[in-house]
């Protein structure tokens, strides 16, 4: 029994050691740093200043700031914003594409996969394309509509935001719609033939005894999601890092030591570290609440 | 049987309309993917503004083939030439007329020079030959002989001997012309054409050629040089990356997906346990701990270094990988390894003779998942490695951020050569993603 736990270990022991090394002690190593002063002089190598242990001022710093305020009051804008799209254009494709009125649905499903399949930097810059002021096609046809002075999605902070949600939307919607079409999938039909003979239309089937019926993979499937909204990095990073600077808290956090002149690590780990706090404490609180209905349900 | 019949053509109809607006809404989904690729095989900057070109009238590779192959320019300057090629045009300086040749001989003897795209040395006789980084420059030689796709002249030149095949002239007043046109037959309105004929311009012309051959006696310098290919060291460096990040998951989570899937240790359920928490939070964690990674990776010289990111990105997927190989072994009957235990096999020479044979599919798909880690990271490989080292992905975003250096047609074949390996393997592996979801499913 001891050889086999030493053999074990030392199965295990490459993978482990480098997971250790190089993923959870920087872990570790950022959540000191968050307590440091940290900056241009002093990290990684101290040259002109001294690395001191500072307490809880970058956390205090961070507070007042206006620009990590900013980020976090949009990063939770945009998780209202675009989860509410994701689960509308999921429900939307799920439905479509499960309808027993469309004829081969298999072949469109498996070509609506596409997107899943390509690297995400790819989609992001042929969405770059996509919202280009100039030669991108969406102007072009809001030319074409007569709509003079069309808006530019790559500079101005609405109009971003709102192509953000667009992307995010088509980026998701593999995921949303698989998962949907699956639970709708698992609805008996005898249910839905029990709720026509009762005489209930079709809006009024969907509503009160489809929907209600997959809730709970929507839900699981929304959490998920809304986690990965949090974590929205690196699309604005790619799409044009310096404009949403102040709407992502890890963009936020990133830009802060690594895209300015005058880096401040020790506030960059300090902004890091009360995102991961933050979203560690909203997927705990979702897991309960979800929790919560299935007993309810049950 | 007269009950049934509308309603059935009513259901026919809802199923035609309902599976149109599926047609539909797919298409505009698809849009974006299929675009950038339409712009991708057109010709370089042509680039419509004001409508969508859906299916491109001119399709050519030439994108493609310019990022990976590139070609050879070249200058040359020079007192005299003779350019032997297949299609030339001679244009007047005023706009006066435009003589087209097939199958042409022209020299002079004036001071020329020309710009050769798609160039090859084919002979020489120089005494001084330099040699720079891409560069071969020849400078006053006696004679050199050129092949081009297309040759052109950067300025005017005067008395130009024309030998040729074809010749068609298009010009407005005749009273202009360079050359006697009594034998020339007049094939269109302002537009003349005559076989066989050779004679001189005397005018300042301008001259393009394509497809032939140029020599030149005493020139001034001839002046190569090699354009484009820039993708290749890019792809090579990407490659790279992402081979050995392959070969450290391996070496990463072969021996350990084993261990927690035969043996029984003490750990082994908190560490599976922690590995799985772990793979659902790895994303935000991973740029918290990008910030110390960062600093840890300077302060051990490891900076620019193009093989530590593959260990880093091969450690980041070890819960995920481990799992994953870890779920496909448990599916395989011990009976076969442990037959080999009492056989008396060490777990080594199991692992490599048992059981590595029959769980290929599970590498095959850690594999896969693991080159496409490797081959897509941006964050780390922007920060970490220097100009001469970015691979493809870093190229592509310092591109984006850059768009005015390049055409969005070039642009998009680049983006096209770093999606395509990503999405066949994508493609191979799709039912494992599948599967590896409805894992992620199961603990709940």
């Amino acid at each position: 029994m001891r050889k086999r736990t030493t053999v074990a270990m030392l199965l295990i022991l490459p993978g482990i050691a480098a997971f250790l090394f190089f993923n959870l002690y920087p872990i570790v190593y950022s959540i000191y740093l968050a307590f440091t002063n940290a900056q241009l002089g002093n990290f990684p190598i101290e040259s002109t200043k001294q690395l001191n242990f500072i307490g809880l001022e970058n956390f205090n710093w961070a507070l007042s700031d206006s620009g990590f305020r900013n980020a976090f009051v949009w990063t939770w804008v945009f998780v209202a914003t675009s989860v509410t799209l994701k689960v509308l254009v999921g429900l939307f494709l799920a439905i479509l594409y499960n309808s027993r009125y469309v004829k081969g649905k298999l072949l469109y499903r498996s070509l609506l996969i596409i997107p899943w399949a390509l690297p995400l930097l790819f989609s992001v810059m042929v969405w770059r394309f996509m919202f280009d002021p100039v030669v991108g096609p969406i102007n072009i046809i809001l030319k074409n509509f007569g709509i003079l002075g069309a808006p530019n999605w790559t500079t101005d902070k609405f109009w971003g935001f709102l192509a953000l949600n667009v992307i995010e939307a088509w980026l998701a919607y593999p995921f949303m719609m698989t998962v949907i079409i699956s639970a709708l999938q698992s609805v008996p039909d005898t249910l839905i033939e029990a709720a026509i003979v009762d005489g209930a239309t079709y809006w009024q089937r969907l509503f009160k005894v489809v929907i209600p019926l997959v809730s709970k993979p929507i839900a699981f499937a929304t959490i998920l999601t809304s986690a990965a909204s949090f974590q929205y990095f690196l699309v604005p990073f790619i799409y044009n890092s310096g404009l949403f600077e102040d709407r992502f808290l890890l963009l936020y956090g990133y830009r802060k030591a690594f895209g300015s002149s005058i880096p401040h690590y020790g506030r960059a780990a300090a902004v890091l570290v009360i995102a991961t706090m933050v979203l560690a404490i909203f997927m705990y609180v979702n897991m309960r609440i979800t929790k919560i209905q299935e007993g309810a349900t049950k | 049987m007269k009950f049934e019949l509308p309603k059935r053509k009513d259901e026919l109809i809802k199923s035609i309309l309902i599976t149109l607006l599926a047609i539909v809404v797919m298409g505009i989904i698809l849009f974006p993917v299929y675009y950038m690729f339409t712009v991708s095989i057109k010709p370089s900057g042509a680039l419509a503004t004001t409508e969508i070109d859906l299916i491109p009238d001119k399709i050519s590779a030439e994108n493609y083939k310019e990022l990976i192959i590139g070609h050879q320019e070249a200058k040359v300057k020079t007192k005299s030439f003779s350019l032997s090629v297949e299609n030339a045009i001679v244009k007047d300086e005023m706009n006066r007329y435009k003589i087209s040749l097939e199958d042409v001989k022209m020299n002079a003897s004036y001071s020329t020079e020309m710009n050769l795209i798609n160039a090859e040395l084919l002979d020489y006789k120089a005494e001084d030959v330099r040699e720079e980084r891409n560069r071969l420059i020849l400078v006053k030689g006696e004679y050199a002989k050129l092949s081009a796709g297309k040759f052109e002249a950067t300025r005017s030149l005067r008395n130009l001997n024309i030998k040729a095949k074809k010749v068609v002239i298009e010009i407005k007043n005749p009273d202009d012309s360079p050359v006697d046109l009594s034998k020339f037959k007049k094939v269109g309105e302002n537009k003349y054409e005559a076989n066989d004929l050779s004679f001189t311009v005397k005018d300042k012309v301008k001259i393009e050629a394509y497809n032939g051959e140029i020599e030149t006696n005493n020139f001034y310098y001839v002046r190569f040089s090699k354009i484009g290919g820039t993708a290749l060291g890019y792809m090579k460096r990407s490659l790279i990356l992402a081979i050995l990040t392959v070969v450290f998951t391996m070496a990463f989570v072969i021996p350990a997906a084993y261990a927690f899937s035969r043996l029984k240790f003490f750990g082994r359920e908190h560490v599976l346990y922690f590995y799985l928490m772990f793979t659902q939070v790895a994303g935000g964690l991973g740029i918290a701990g990008l910030v110390a990674l960062y600093g840890m990776l300077v302060k051990l010289n490891l900076v620019n270094n193009l093989y530590i990111l593959p260990v880093v990105y091969a450690a980041g997927g070890v819960p995920f990988n481990t799992w994953l190989l870890k779920t496909y072994i448990d599916s395989i009957s011990p009976d076969f390894d442990e037959a080999a235990l009492v056989d008396g096999a060490s777990y080594l020479q199991i692992i490599r003779h048992v059981l590595l044979p029959m769980a290929l599919p599970g590498i095959a798909t850690v594999t896969i998942f693991a080159f496409i880690g490797g081959w897509t990271e941006l964050i780390l490989a922007n920060l970490l490695l220097n100009q001469e080292n970015h691979p493809l992905s870093v190229w592509l975003f310092t591109m984006l951020a850059n768009l005015r250096a390049v055409s969005w047609n070039t642009f998009a074949a680049a983006a096209l050569i770093f999606a395509l390996p990503v999405f066949i393997m994508f493609m191979l592996a799709q039912n494992y993603v599948r599967s590896g979801l409805t894992l992620g499913g199961l603990k709940e």
